[in-house]
């Protein structure tokens, strides 16, 4: 009982979320968030058809539906990547950068941990499936939140929510999965109430973050480019060598 | 176990950089905190000020109020040199801090930023401020005049090293020399 409330719950908030989006305007300015939420809410209606139906239908709906979402989540990225650095060239290259170099370390360590490569992962369970690929998830948003702190990037009000909201639910996604993957089934209980109840909090994150179109959009690139990197890291170098050269000499005998 | 710490730990360590986000602390340069603004002015440069520094970590001073033999003398000494070196650690950090604050502002706009350089401008940071947060350690444990006498002590020894080297090689080609004329 009171996880069909909690189900139901989830998927009012949802429809409100979409409906709001296509009230604001908001569909063009993040495609991929809405797409995402747009398709679990389609699979919110799949599920619950399944689940009155047959409960090995819902077991094979919910891990293919959860596995898609998976993936489309990961295309709400894009969105903090297009509409996020759009004002900030030289963030957007150092995160190009930086998410490649996150996903040749993962894909090498993938490689040389497992004896039949990235295939491996589609023989392991579905928590072990979802949770390696949750943690990609989690290294990816981690680096190019760090480069949106380093660089003191505005975000505004909207797309702010959308990627601490999706951080939020990949954290506890994963939490609860390590838990229930490292301390056994009897967690199991608990989780399948956990779960949903983060979500929901995740939902509530979102709605209060995109329940008003944002006016205070990133500006667009500057013309001027910000100027010559290269001038400008070489001053940078230089000033933080006379102040390193300071500090040595104080203490120079 | 290290398993679950990294499965762990990763998510609160995004959760923490989350909370952050959007947040201008590391880039806002107005505020209201007095101490911070005194911080903010450039320090003065130039040879008078080159001269104090020195004089700050220089053990001439204590020297002196040694030689004094009077202990309120010296714990006075002491608190008041301390206080002064941690300023102008503090003050030091503040600057570069200052330097890396407009430097991200341009190159966050850069169209062509060196993605290497750029690592690299961040690693000597990284390394500024924990040698400034190592120099704050040594000097709140040891004072301020610790340092210097940590690296007068070490290149006493070095230069001590050096002596016995040479005199050694110069033995060993006095030696060589008298097998030659034998």
């Amino acid at each position: 009982m009171i996880s069909m409330a909690i189900w139901l719950t989830a998927i009012f908030l949802e429809g409100v979320l979409l409906y709001r989006g296509l009230r604001q305007g908001l569909f063009p300015r993040y495609p991929f968030f809405f797409s995402y939420i747009a398709f679990v809410f389609a699979a919110e209606f799949m599920r619950f058809y399944a689940f009155r139906a047959d409960d090995r239908l819902y077991f094979d709906v919910y891990w293919s539906t959860q596995f898609l979402s998976l993936v489309i989540g990961s295309a709400v990225f894009l969105d903090l990547y297009r509409v996020g650095l759009r004002a900030y060239p030289g963030t957007a290259r150092m995160a190009r950068a930086t998410l490649l170099i996150v996903f040749a370390f993962l894909l090498a360590r993938t490689l040389a941990t497992r004896s039949v490569g990235i295939f491996q992962w589609f023989h392991q369970q579905s928590e072990q499936l979802e949770l390696s690929l949750r943690m990609v998830q989690c290294i990816a948003l981690f680096a190019l939140v760090l480069l949106c702190v380093w660089y003191a990037v505005s975000l505004g009000k909207n797309l702010r929510g959308i990627v601490f909201g999706y951080g939020v639910f990949i954290c506890l996604i994963i939490l609860q999965l390590t838990a229930v993957t490292h301390f056994g089934a009897y967690l199991q209980t608990v989780w399948s109430y956990l779960q949903p109840c983060s979500y929901l909090v995740v939902l509530s994150l979102w709605l209060e973050a995109l329940w008003v179109a944002d006016e205070n959009l990133p500006a667009m690139p500057n013309s001027k480019g910000g100027g010559d990197y290269s001038v400008l890291a070489a001053s940078t170098q230089e000033l933080l060598e006379q102040a390193r050269e300071r500090l040595g000499s104080a203490v120079r005998p | 176990m290290i398993e679950i710490l990294v499965f762990a730990g990763i998510p609160v360590l995004l959760l923490v950089l989350l909370s952050m986000l959007g947040a201008t602390w590391n880039l806002d340069e107005d505020s209201s905190d007095d101490r911070m603004d005194h911080l903010r002015r450039p320090s003065p440069a130039g040879p008078e000020t080159a001269a104090c520094i020195q004089r700050i970590f220089s053990s001439e001073d204590r020297d002196f109020v040694e030689k004094q033999h009077s202990p309120r003398l010296r714990q006075v000494y002491r608190a008041e040199r301390t206080r002064v070196a941690l300023y102008w650690v503090e003050r030091a950090a503040s600057d570069v801090a200052q330097i890396m604050r407009d430097h991200r502002l341009g190159a966050r706009e850069s169209q062509n930023l060196e993605v290497a350089r750029e690592v690299g401008l961040a690693l000597r940071y990284a390394e500024f401020r924990i040698l400034c947060g190592m120099l704050v350690l040594l000097i709140r444990l040891f004072g301020p005049h610790a340092l210097k006498d940590m690296a007068t002590y070490t290149l006493d020894v070095s230069q001590s090293i050096g002596r016995v080297l040479q005199a050694t090689a110069a033995s060993r080609i006095q030696a060589a020399g008298n097998l030659g004329g034998a």
